[in-house]
């Protein structure tokens, strides 16, 4: 069909367990989006990676229908899960919560290589690296 | 109950990290404004209080947090706003929820607007059912090229098609269409496939009725092979093209052999039928 594309929308939701309460009713609602169809469809695709944050781009049609496509979720999420913490420094200069090895952040790379603007594998490693220091995490050799 | 509208600004590169965190303080999802603020949400001010003193402690003076009231919506229903019966030919489209009859004489078309093109709001998908519910004859074979959710064969199935067939290259518009057909109630007469309606519509003619609701670009592609899949007295249905692309397609068609002997026009959008 003739799709007319009316907006995007982009959200970070909780894998599997989206819902149309604000903030994701406050972005779909007024452009008319059939929300529970979206949280039902977002859900089912996503409820294999309970725990993990997912960003989604929802693309909105003239016709008010939708399709939407999910990413990778954000290395931040990915480090902490990785680190076995809840969460990261909050002067990072200074206090260090954890480690990380450079085996992890290759593993991190390779799950995000997909959605990172990297030429190469060692270029994504250091993009998640740079994230790991910006939270407090020390890279180990 | 007056909940919180939070939004955070922060350095772009610090984006994915506190919207990240903010799915994991509030166990809700976030919004990635085009504005670059990020919008979460506190249900109380003690929510908000305690969010506000979280964020700095996590990323001290990186993070502008600003809230303001916001009225309760229930936007499980708020979103349908909007949507009711539309009257196109002798089919009456009405949402899953419409209770309201539909017009005299018409038949009721069951559909949402779900994850596949096509409820019926848009004028390129109405100019296609116009021309489809005048062309349609009972007990004749249709094809739905470019079928989105479904609603031109189901339409031509409700008119009286004893086969219509959807055609659709994205895959996650058929479980949608195939639920459509069923709600319907022709779901023992209308099918659809997944792939390449170049390929497929030769081996599923000929067909009394062919219809193709899509760019002018593809149509244009598809002219030939659905012409060599039109029954010798069918007809043929473009949509999906803007009126100031009327110039550009008529020659198409013609160059093809093909006569127009109805055309419309619903919002701007040109749809036509033409015949060998």
């Amino acid at each position: 069909m003739a799709k007319k594309i009316m907006a995007l929308v982009k959200l970070q939701c909780p894998a599997g367990a989206a819902n149309p309460a604000p903030p994701v009713g406050t972005a779909l609602g007024p452009h008319g989006v059939n929300i529970m169809d979206f949280c039902k469809q977002f859900n089912a695709r996503t409820q294999s990676q309970a725990g993990m944050v997912i960003p989604v781009v929802i693309t909105i049609y003239a016709d008010r229908t939708f399709t939407f496509i999910t990413k990778t979720p954000p290395a931040a999420n990915l480090l902490l899960k990785e680190a076995g913490l809840a969460k990261g420094s909050a002067v990072p200069n200074r206090t260090k919560v954890g480690q990380v090895t450079r085996a992890q952040l290759q593993k991190i790379a390779e799950i995000k290589m997909t959605d990172l603007n990297a030429a190469d594998i060692n270029s994504a490693v250091r993009m998640i690296a740079g994230t790991a220091r910006s939270m407090g995490l020390e890279v180990a050799d | 109950m007056t909940g919180w509208a939070v939004e955070v600004r922060c350095p772009p590169d610090l984006m994915d990290t506190v919207g990240s965190w903010l799915v994991s303080q509030t166990g809700a999802g976030v919004e990635e404004r085009t504005d670059g603020a990020l919008a979460s949400f506190a249900p109380d001010p003690e929510s908000l209080a305690a969010l506000e003193r979280n964020l700095m402690a996590q990323f001290g003076d990186r993070c502008i947090v600003t809230a303001h009231p916001q009225e309760p919506v229930d936007w499980r229903t708020r979103w349908r706003e909007g949507l009711g019966p539309r009257q196109v030919g002798r089919i009456t489209i009405l949402p899953s929820w419409d209770t309201s009859r539909p017009a005299p004489g018409t038949i009721p078309l069951v559909i949402d607007p779900e994850m596949a093109f096509g409820s019926g709001e848009h004028g390129s998908t109405r100019g296609a059912l116009f021309l489809a519910d005048r062309a349609v004859q009972p007990g004749s074979t249709m094809l739905d090229v470019g079928s989105g959710s479904g609603i031109v064969a189901i339409t031509a199935a409700l008119l009286g098609a004893r086969r219509a067939i959807g055609i659709e290259c994205d895959a996650e518009a058929i479980p949608v269409a195939t639920q459509n057909a069923v709600r319907n109630k022709v779901g023992d007469r209308v099918s659809f496939l997944h792939g390449d309606a170049a390929i497929l519509t030769p081996l599923l003619g000929p067909a009394d009725l062919i219809v193709s609701n899509i760019l002018r670009s593809v149509n244009t592609t598809l002219v030939a092979p659905l012409r060599a899949a039109l029954s010798a007295k069918g007809v043929l249905i473009f949509a999906g093209m803007e009126t100031d692309e009327r110039s550009l397609f008529l020659p198409v068609l013609h160059q093809a052999g093909l006569q127009v002997h109805d055309e419309t026009v619903d919002e701007g959008w040109w749809a036509v039928a033409a015949c060998p």
